[in-house]
């Protein structure tokens, strides 16, 4: 059966080589599904559309790119596999809604359990933008402030600060929005190379997105602490976006 | 002593994403050493600067490490998905740059991303030729002017208007060259690749 609208099987080159406009390509895309001519002719421009991607000859790119891209990737996954691990958690709950089974770095997961909102917290990862420097001093029984990282897509004018004292470390933020209804922000620490591991501390943020919370334990058994948007429970895997970040 | 080979070194692409979508590292690396030539060559040609490249070639394996879950077999292979991305996110690239003040000095530069056709004559012409011949050369199934039309948008990311406007040409004939070139190449590729 032929296309009862030609004007649009016109369109299936330009569609095929992304030479539509936004426009065009929408209304093409709507066609598509009820239209068995047309799906097969673009079918048919497949093999033209693949071979012009490969009509290159190769190149490597520069070591750097695999490098820097490795490294943030091995970042990521170690945030989402610690998460995945066994650990405690968040004692103010009764933890997750979710149940996951522990695994490691190397063991396939079911696609189905992976929540979208991982992808939403890498991306937030890349993201994260150092807000601030040690502002105190560096040792003696004086409390001292450290600057932590904050992801400036999701709070342009956010701060956030570590501030230990005796031992122990508090996390003040500022500028913070709001997490949705039923959900919180959620505190994870990690020591060297260990996985982040999340912790009791849930916070909410005032109207002006200034909130503070203790963060558990010592400070001699982390060094890195950072702060997600999870649900009002807490969560032993971290759900959401990576909001604030930095060393201890 | 031979160290032992990394099994997923021999698995499939769709195999490996699967792997990627569950946040294997291991498995991304391998997915990137497999296809990062074709992807890095491919950036490099749209965007026309190494720079520019390596970032186009990075974001768009972030892209797949970010979001492999959404890849499905049934809709093409791993790697036509793979480079579709990096072809994306280049000409995006190449629209923040170009779409701006810089546009017209860019669209000289046009001229030495995408040379002439064969039979001009320019020195980077003969290079391009040169490089072409260890391809697949579906491009020189083409005509002079059908080839221009059809990289000016597969390449550069061009609308048929645009195209028009570019070339001073009315934008029937630009149609109608996209559309013969692309038979050409089709039927090239079916009767088992260009002669």
């Amino acid at each position: 059966m032929s296309c009862r609208e030609p004007q649009l099987a016109e369109l299936l080159g330009p569609f095929a080589l992304g030479a539509c406009d936004d426009d065009e390509a929408a209304r093409v895309r709507a066609h598509l599904p009820e239209c068995a001519d047309c799906r097969r002719r673009l079918e048919e421009l497949e093999p033209v559309r693949l071979a012009l991607l490969e009509d290159v000859p190769p190149v490597r790119p520069s070591p750097a790119v695999r490098a820097t891209l490795m490294a943030q990737v091995r970042e990521e996954s170690d945030l989402f596999q610690a998460a995945a691990a066994p650990g405690a958690p968040p004692s103010a709950a009764p933890g997750p809604t979710r149940g996951r089974s522990p695994r490691n770095g190397r063991r396939w997961l079911d696609r189905a359990r992976r929540p979208r909102a991982l992808a939403v917290l890498a991306a937030a990862l890349a993201a994260l933008v150092v807000a601030g420097i040690a502002i105190g001093g560096g040792s003696g029984p004086a409390p001292r402030s450290i600057g932590f990282a904050v992801d400036r897509r999701l709070a342009p004018r956010g701060s956030a600060q570590l501030v230990v004292d005796g031992g122990r470390g508090r996390i003040e933020v500022a500028g913070l929005p709001a997490p949705a209804a039923g959900r919180r922000y959620q505190v994870w620490v990690a020591r060297g190379s260990g996985r982040p591991r999340p912790t009791s501390a849930l916070f909410d943020v005032d109207g002006r997105g200034d909130g503070a919370v203790d963060v558990p334990g010592s400070v001699a058994d982390y060094d890195q602490v950072l702060v997600t948007d999870e649900p009002a429970e807490g969560s032993r895997t971290p759900t959401g976006a990576v909001v604030v970040r930095g060393r201890a | 002593m031979v160290a032992p080979r990394d099994p997923a070194a021999a698995v499939a692409d769709a195999a490996l994403l699967e792997r990627v979508s569950a946040m294997d590292a291991d498995a991304f690396e391998v997915f990137y050493d497999r296809h990062a030539a074709a992807a890095y060559a491919l950036a490099h040609r749209i965007v026309g600067a190494r720079p520019a490249a390596d970032d186009v070639c990075q974001e768009a394996f972030l892209a797949v490490w970010r979001s492999a879950g959404a890849y499905d077999r049934r809709l093409g292979s791993a790697r036509s998905w793979v480079l579709t991305i990096v072809r994306n996110r280049a000409i995006d690239h190449l629209r923040r740059v170009t779409r701006t003040k810089e546009r017209e000095m860019h669209d000289d530069a046009l001229d030495q991303r995408h040379p002439a056709p064969p039979g001009q004559g320019t020195e980077a012409t003969a290079l391009r030729r040169a490089a072409d011949a260890e391809t697949r050369e579906v491009l020189d199934e083409l005509n002079a002017d059908q080839r221009r039309v059809i990289e000016l948008s597969f390449y550069s990311g061009y609308s048929q208007s645009e195209i028009a406007g570019m070339l001073e040409l009315p934008l029937g004939t630009v149609k109608a060259r996209m559309n013969r070139g692309l038979t050409r190449m089709r039927n090239a590729l079916a009767a088992g690749g260009p002669s």
